[in-house]
């Protein structure tokens, strides 16, 4: 699905890159996290993918193609909502469709009103984003995001900022609608427990410049429960993760 | 109910402005020359006395100038503006010169005006449109500044045109600055047409009152003034409505 080939890429005016030669990928229909410090190039992989970045060198596929030239190959979600307080809840989620400028009127409402109902949000279609919970509104932005219609989505720590509790019901209600649809899901995420609890498989990014990305699988299959977190296997995952992170930081 | 909070909360303002007038009727009684000081009764009295030349003749006349430069500052401000975001290197070229011309007296440089454009309507003109682009330029431009960054990346990962990140996200968002910029010009383009009355014309408030002040008519030269200020008044609180009711989300 997505496939990075020898990457190598450094920030303008920085003398040393960011990623040397960086090879991974990412199969059809997982779910994968990718974990490391803040700084460490997390961000700027998403960047590269949806080309708000270009590699120095290297190339990156998307569905076995090289993604320059390509349109409306994945979907961003970045960490807060950027929903445009000026647009009703249902306008904000059309946006992407009206960008792409296939569609009738009617036929976007049609799209985004599905949308909204599979996220749970149809009663507060034509409410501002401001009147909105910010479970919520991370979950009008993750509808938006869906109607891109791609089937890479790239989430860039879309819950960080929300509190606690809501991130654990926003967490399951993200592996429903994974679990639904089955879309390719490559997330960004600092927290190693949101990761395990997440993902089919954990990317870590440990080192600078970043040249691998070392792969993990999460011993347990799906439906997740917050139960299953506390079973050996995840909890020697977890502990396993943390110290590969804290490693680097001595 | 906001409206109730409104009128509550204006309650201090109006008992103020009623202090100040008395404070200013007793002070002119007490100069007791309305040639100097007179007091605001007989200000309203001489309005009413020359409504015909002031409502029928110099009213329009101003108007006018302000309707023109007020015109014209608007789309040279908002080009200026659009220019400045849409070229890093027309941002780099015109800021520092349109925040120098600030520095120009303008009024020094009125007589100027008069010597090319006469006592026609363009020297006038002149004057409030050097007043007036500049509120409106510096402040759209700032509006197009405060557009995050990211929801324009957004767009583009969304395969957005630069033109449609201006129409869906960059034209909403500076709506609320544009009003601001129009609330601030409307007064700078009255006190530029009345500027460039005083100094060279035929017609207007301006001529009118500086007229009145060549006759030592204290309160002919407060009328046309205080016309003026009512007029500012009225323009500013329509936009004002129009803000309401197009921009539904400034305190979002």
């Amino acid at each position: 699905m997505l496939q990075f080939n020898d990457v190598t890429f450094s920030y303008p005016g920085k003398n040393f890159p960011l990623m040397q030669d960086l090879s991974f990928q990412i199969k059809k229909g997982e779910f994968v996290c990718l974990v490391g410090h803040s700084g460490c190039g997390k961000s700027t992989i998403f960047r590269l993918v949806n080309q708000l970045l270009t590699p120095n060198q290297g190339e990156i596929l998307v569905n076995g193609k090289n993604i320059a030239g390509q349109k409306n190959y994945c979907g961003y979600m970045p960490q807060s909502d950027l929903l445009f307080p000026w647009r009703s809840v249902k306008e904000n989620v059309m946006l992407p469709l009206e960008i792409q400028g296939k569609l009738s009127a009617k036929e976007r409402n049609e799209k985004a009103e599905e949308a909204l109902q599979m996220v749970g949000l149809s009663e507060w279609a034509d409410k501002s984003p401001a009147e909105l919970s910010g479970g919520m509104r991370q979950r009008a932005a993750f509808a938006r995001t869906v109607m891109t219609g791609s089937d890479l989505l790239l989430l860039d720590e879309p819950f960080s900022a929300l509190d606690y509790l809501t991130r654990l019901s926003m967490r399951e209600w993200l592996l429903q609608q994974w679990e639904q649809d089955k879309k390719t899901i490559l997330f960004i995420t600092h927290d190693v427990e949101e990761a395990v609890y997440l993902s089919n498989r954990v990317l870590v990014a440990e080192e600078i410049p970043m040249t691998s990305l070392s792969s993990v699988e999460v011993p347990a299959g799906y439906p997740r429960t917050r139960e299953r977190m506390r079973e050996p296997g995840m909890l020697l995952l977890k502990e396993e993760l943390i110290d590969r992170l804290r490693r680097k930081d001595g | 109910m906001k409206m109730k909070n409104n009128s509550r909360a204006n309650l201090p303002a109006m008992l103020l402005i009623f202090l100040l007038l008395m404070i200013w009727q007793c002070a002119a009684m007490g100069i007791n020359a309305a040639y100097i000081l007179p007091t605001p009764w007989q200000v309203l009295v001489r309005l009413w006395e020359l409504r015909d030349p002031l409502f029928g003749a110099h009213l329009p006349a101003t108007m006018a100038v302000v309707g023109i430069g007020l015109g014209l500052s608007i789309v040279l401000g908002l080009a200026l503006a659009v220019l400045m975001d849409v070229s890093k290197t027309a941002e780099k070229a015109l800021y520092p010169l349109i925040i120098a011309s600030q520095t120009i007296p303008t009024t020094a440089l009125a007589p100027l005006f008069v010597l090319w454009f006469g006592y026609t309507i363009w020297s006038k003109v002149l004057v409030t449109v050097l007043i007036t682009f500049f509120p409106i330029t510096i402040t759209v431009f700032d509006g197009f500044r405060s557009v995050k960054t990211e929801m324009v990346e957004l767009m583009f990962t969304f395969g957005a045109t630069r033109m449609q990140v201006f129409r869906k996200l960059k034209f909403p968002a500076v709506l609320p600055y544009f009003f601001s910029a129009i609330k601030m010009a409307i007064p700078l383009s009255i006190i530029g047409a009345a500027i460039g009355e005083w100094l060279g014309a035929q017609s207007g408030l301006g001529y009118f009152s500086r007229r009145m002040m060549t006759q030592l008519d204290g309160a002919g030269v407060f009328a046309p003034v205080l016309l003026l200020s009512v007029v500012a008044m009225i323009l500013v609180e329509i936009v004002s409505i129009l803000e309401k009711k197009l921009i539904t989300w400034r305190n979002a």
